[in-house]
């Protein structure tokens, strides 16, 4: 095989290999004090039984990518443009992005194939009911299964995200429980049905330490368990290092860097990438941190050139041009026209 | 006085909240600090580490005196006097207060939306007079600078400056008064992380530049071992372990501050430990666990002798090496020499 064959019969495979393929993805809210530009052409691709972190400031468009995928965004004020191709359980692919949101399709997807959990275990946690109707409701909404079958169902769920005595547990209400406990029936109804892609945002934002590694560890586990596919929002590099395979790495609406996770924290090119990293105390260094200067801007403020240039110590004449992800041969990507000359294919 | 004294030298202090009292009901006691003491030097920083709840924000905020102590003393060595702060009052009080300030977690909620940056940072210098009033506009100028905001945000309103640039303004207004001790609680926790790079160097640069001393309370451990030189670690009102930075962050003797440590994720992929989290959830600290509080959690305490003991008997913080105290039975026997290298 030459090697021209060689790529393309590697891009096949990868292409087997895509649960999930975000292009251009364009995200704005009319809004009162002006246009805000959420997502400004995101792409992004979650291949099957892998993690992807998504890493970035808030701000940047982390949640509304997120939300894109699942067809949660407001209704009113949303301009939305680009494709999200989700390959379903039928084999077929579906353009999320065209579907209706309130649409039937729609529906048989969000929460069944694709499901969501969140920093706040209470944005899908309803105080009134119990932990075990709740389950029991996501179990009526996105599976067959009914009855006895769904009660023991919802037991085993509930073990398997390591919460003890599951069967007195499933009369307690939300707030009867400690947040991590929270964060774990939240994890189990997302589960119920079994996605094959689950999107979580900050899910362990809002928790100790102690409790958030055991949160990670579960995640990690279930994930190997199920062999599902995992998009990780977070701000944390500590946590993108603990659970990533891939990371993309997000800056004013567009992804300015992806790379395995190896090659991310060995080879950190974007600088935005590499001033993050700067930025950050760790233990066991002593030297000084070398931050960011200024802070992320408005997304409203209308922006010519490279996203990250105001901010940038390398910023050239150039950097008045957008920026095309390039890619490098070793297989990293990034936005940024210091790699111009490096770079393979650009996009 | 000499110098030798230290500036603050905290002796038993506790604060305990009543819970649910009613008519006929009496409540529940809540020892949010139970029993702490420890010395802080002129110049150095304390950090205070440990969960949420363990009773950091409490510990904070009785020092000053913002919540009245149930009982301890807080001596304060302060103009070459010492005194016992908890207990002055009038204009005792009021003239000690200015040598200690306190800046929040929540940058936004700290700052009065009506008032501009100028009239935020010219009230306590209106309340305590420390200053001629000809000399108040070029101290406002300096803290600015100090701080690294410009001038001309003097004459605009709190919700037109980011995260980051309040935090900044907070800890302007905190030095308007030259304090000597900052009880700086949660100042980066609600901070991006570019943005909590940038505060943590001024919080450096001020405190070497001023000699100021620092209570850094914090749940973030790496941004701890940025600022403090001497580490205090709480776990439901009590300190675990009190040591200095560098003997802490190479050979914690808890078991609670080592699994703190190995809960940490960590930025480096190659790092990405088999980890034991403990066991379970911090106990209420309405009723805590008896003996150790932490022994309902600690892998060093599961069964047999030990935990008898452990549950039966209150640890006192013993110094395990020299200038390392640890409340833990068996904190001769705990070691996590590969924590050292990151
Ligand atoms: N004013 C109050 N009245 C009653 N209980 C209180 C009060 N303030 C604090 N507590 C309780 O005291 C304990 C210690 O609280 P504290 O706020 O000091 O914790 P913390 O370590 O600062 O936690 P966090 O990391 O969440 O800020 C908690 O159980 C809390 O619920
Ligand atoms: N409904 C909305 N209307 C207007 N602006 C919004 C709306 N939702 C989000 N935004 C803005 O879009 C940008 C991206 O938001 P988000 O995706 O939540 O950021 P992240 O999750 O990365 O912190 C932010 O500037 C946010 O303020
Ligand atoms: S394109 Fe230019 S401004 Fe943008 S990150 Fe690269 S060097 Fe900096
Ligand atoms: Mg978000
Ligand atoms: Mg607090």
């Amino acid at each position: 095989m030459g090697t021209m064959e060689m790529v393309a019969a590697a891009d096949g495979r990868e292409q087997d290999d895509i649960l999930l393929h975000i292009e251009n993805l364009k995200v704005g809210f009319q809004t009162t004090s002006g246009f805000v530009r959420a997502v400004d052409g995101v792409d992004l691709k979650v291949r099957r039984g892998r993690t992807l972190a998504v890493v970035g400031e808030s701000g940047c468009g982390k949640s509304i990518t997120a939300r894109s995928v699942l067809g949660l965004l407001p209704e009113q004020n949303t301009v939305m443009s680009g494709s999200i191709a989700f390959k379903s359980r039928t084999g077929e692919v579906l353009d999320i992005a065209s579907l209706p949101r309130r649409g039937k399709r729609m529906r048989s997807i969000r929460g069944a194939e694709i499901a969501m959990i969140f920093q706040e275990p209470m944005t899908s946690l309803t105080p009134v009911f119990t932990v075990g109707d709740q389950i029991l409701e996501a179990l009526r909404l996105h599976t067959p299964v009914r009855g006895a079958q769904a009660l023991a169902r919802a037991i085993e769920l509930l073990e398997m995200v390591g919460i003890p005595e599951p069967e007195s547990r499933l009369k307690a209400y939300p707030h009867q429980m400690s947040g991590g406990m929270r964060q774990r029936v939240m994890i189990a109804m997302a589960l119920a049905s079994n996605p094959s892609l689950l999107l979580a945002d900050e899910p362990t934002t809002a928790l100790d330490v102690t409790v958030q590694a055991q949160i990670l560890d579960l995640m990690r586990g279930l994930q190997d368990e199920l062999g599902m596919s995992v998009v990780f929002i977070t701000h944390d590099l500590g946590v993108v290092a603990e659970m990533a395979h891939e990371v993309a790495v997000i800056y004013l609406g567009q992804v300015v860097e992806y790379a395995s996770v190896d090659d991310l924290f060995e080879r950190p090119t974007h600088p935005y990438t590499r001033g993050l990293l700067n930025s950050l105390p760790r233990i066991g260094a002593t030297e000084r941190l070398v931050p960011i200067a200024g802070s992320v801007p408005d997304p409203r403020e209308h922006r010519v050139g490279c996203r990250f240039a105001d901010r940038c110590a390398s910023r050239m004449a150039k950097c008045d041009t957008p920026p095309p992800l390039i890619k490098l041969p070793h297989g990293q990507d990034v936005r940024c026209w210091l790699h111009e000359n490096e770079g393979g294919t650009q996009s | 006085m000499t110098n030798a004294q230290p500036l603050l030298d905290v002796q038993h202090l506790s604060k305990s909240f009543v819970i649910g009292k009613k008519l006929l009901d009496e409540g529940q006691t809540l020892r949010a600090v139970d029993d702490v003491s420890f010395t802080l030097e002129r110049g150095e920083s304390l950090g205070v580490v440990g969960e949420s709840g363990c009773g950091k924000s409490t510990l904070g905020r009785t020092l000053l005196r913002l919540y009245e102590p149930t009982s301890g003393r807080v001596v304060l060595a302060i103009d070459g006097a010492a005194s016992d702060f908890s207990t002055i009052k009038g204009e005792a009080l009021k003239q000690m207060r200015r040598k200690l300030q306190m800046v929040f977690q929540d940058p936004s909620a700290s700052l009065n939306p009506r008032m501009t940056i100028r009239d935020i940072l010219r009230e306590p210098f209106a309340i305590h007079r420390h200053v001629p009033a000809a000399e108040i506009e070029a101290r406002i100028r300096g803290l600015m600078a100090e701080v690294g905001l410009r001038e001309d945000a003097l004459d605009r309103f709190p919700h037109s400056f980011s995260g980051g640039q309040k935090q900044r303004i907070g800890i302007a207004r905190a030095l308007a008064l030259e304090p000597d001790l900052i009880v700086l609680d949660e100042p980066v926790s609600a901070l991006d992380v570019s943005i909590r790079g940038q505060v943590l160097n001024l919080l450096k640069d001020l405190q070497r530049g001023r000699g100021l001393s620092y209570i850094f309370i914090s749940h973030d451990l790496a941004a701890v071992q940025y600022i403090a030189d001497r580490i205090a670690v709480m776990y439901l009102g009590r300190i675990v372990e009190l040591a200095s930075a560098q003997s802490f962050y190479a050979a914690p003797r808890h078991p609670y501050a080592l699994a703190l440590l190995s809960a940490l994720p960590v930025p480096n992929p190659k790092l990405r430990r088999g980890r034991q989290p403990p066991r379970g959830t911090i106990p209420s600290p309405i009723n805590p666990p008896s003996g150790c509080h932490f022994h309902t959690r600690c892998p060093f305490a599961t069964a047999g002798a030990r935990l008898h003991r452990c549950s039966g008997e209150v640890p006192q913080l013993r110094e395990i090496a020299s200038k390392h105290w640890a409340r833990c039975h068996f904190a001769e026997e705990i070691q996590q020499s590969s924590l050292a290298v990151r």
